[in-house]
């Protein structure tokens, strides 16, 4: 190993005047609260709210640099796990809804069956009559 | 070494503020060059033939995305030092000995391969005993028993690996001069007695990459260079 410590070489050393610690980034705590706010708009939308009240957590985590977690990164933090939270719940809410009440159910188990193919669309039989394909 | 493990995450995100930018752009060049390399190479039917090329190339894309992906290591270690980074920066490893990487990830192959075959016959000896013993009618729960450790294993080997020569792209970065086998040896030396240090510091990332998964993968372009210049401080602790 022909290995010297004192070569020199390239962006070997840090600055010295460089402090990571005290960095923190107020442009990704304003993307986190946007993210937060529109996870809650769209809590009706697992799969829109759910992703990005996770990535409104990520950011906020990140947000403050090297520093402590600040009183505002908390709330921000706290507020997307609400959003996740109240996401996830309504959806549960709604698929226990679904499944429990017979009228939902089977308008459930019409639209599968529309979206498998095998449609309960009235006028497709006629179609198949008057062309003499099979749409039904 | 001095600092804990909080110190060094808390280092790693105060030196990422303000350079997401660069990573982010970087991270989405990687995957263009991946898709559209990867892309020529995908095999389309016609003959054993087209099968070898098809597997050829891709071996060699993959040895191509590999010299990239060092120069994410030269990236986080410019910016660990404080200089300043460019998107530029990730082909560094390109026009800089590039077959030392070659040969590093040769002989990682190599020993990824030594290290899955006891893996592979444990996890073959418990899918048997699982099929004989707890699930003999072979339904849904044994599949997903199989997938398990499956990934139980993948994962076993990435962490050895990663324990071991977590560090070695480093060192060759560092240390222009020295051989494709001392990169490995040294970076061995090195990670004796730090290896459970690494491994709680890796574990303690779960929550993120849980929350990664939960955003369909966007939050990895944030959690990835999180991840991986804690790594390079622990390297730089450790140097």
């Amino acid at each position: 190993m022909d290995f010297d410590p004192n070569e020199p070489r390239p962006g070997r050393f840090r600055e010295e005047h460089y402090d990571p610690f005290r960095k923190s980034s107020p442009a990704m705590q304003s993307a986190a609260w946007i993210l937060c706010i529109l996870s809650f708009i769209f809590c009706w939308i697992c799969y829109l709210s759910i992703p990005l009240g996770a990535l409104a957590m990520i950011l906020a985590l990140l947000s403050r640099g090297g520093g402590r977690i600040t009183r505002r990164v908390r709330s921000l933090v706290i507020a997307a796990a609400v959003s996740i939270t109240l996401s996830a719940g309504l959806t549960g809410y709604a698929a226990y809804r679904v499944y429990t009440t017979p009228r939902l159910r089977l308008l459930l188990e019409q639209m599968i069956d529309q979206y498998l193919g095998q449609g309960q669309d009235p006028y497709l039989p006629g179609l198949s009559d008057q062309t003499g394909g099979d749409f039904a | 070494m001095n600092l804990t493990r909080q110190e060094l995450k808390s280092r790693a995100r105060g030196e990422l503020t303000g350079h997401y930018g660069v990573l982010i752009l970087a991270q989405l060049l990687e995957i263009m060059c991946a898709l559209v390399f990867g892309s020529f190479f995908v095999y389309r039917g016609g003959g054993i033939w087209n099968e070898y090329i098809a597997l050829a190339g891709t071996l060699v894309v993959c040895l191509l995305l590999t010299v990239l992906r060092a120069g994410f290591s030269y990236l986080y270690l410019q910016l660990a030092r404080g200089n300043q980074i460019q998107v530029g920066d990730l082909f560094y490893c390109f026009s800089h000995q590039p077959d030392r990487i070659l040969v590093v990830c040769l002989l990682l192959f190599l020993l990824i391969c030594l290290a899955a075959v006891p893996v592979t016959l444990i996890r073959s000896a418990l899918t048997l005993l699982a099929g004989r013993l707890l699930f003999p009618a072979a339904g849904p729960i044994f599949i997903a028993f199989t997938y398990l450790l499956r990934i139980l294993s993948f994962l076993s080997i990435y962490l050895l690996l990663m324990l071991h020569y977590g560090l070695t792209f480093f060192f060759c970065i560092d240390h222009p001069h020295w051989k494709s086998t001392a990169l490995l040896r040294e970076s061995r030396e090195r990670m004796r007695g730090r290896r459970f240090f690494l491994f709680r510091l890796l574990l303690s990332f779960t929550g993120f990459l849980l929350l990664s998964v939960l955003t369909f993968g966007i939050g990895l372009f944030w959690v990835r260079p999180y991840l991986y210049m804690t790594l390079t401080e622990f390297y730089l602790e450790n140097e």
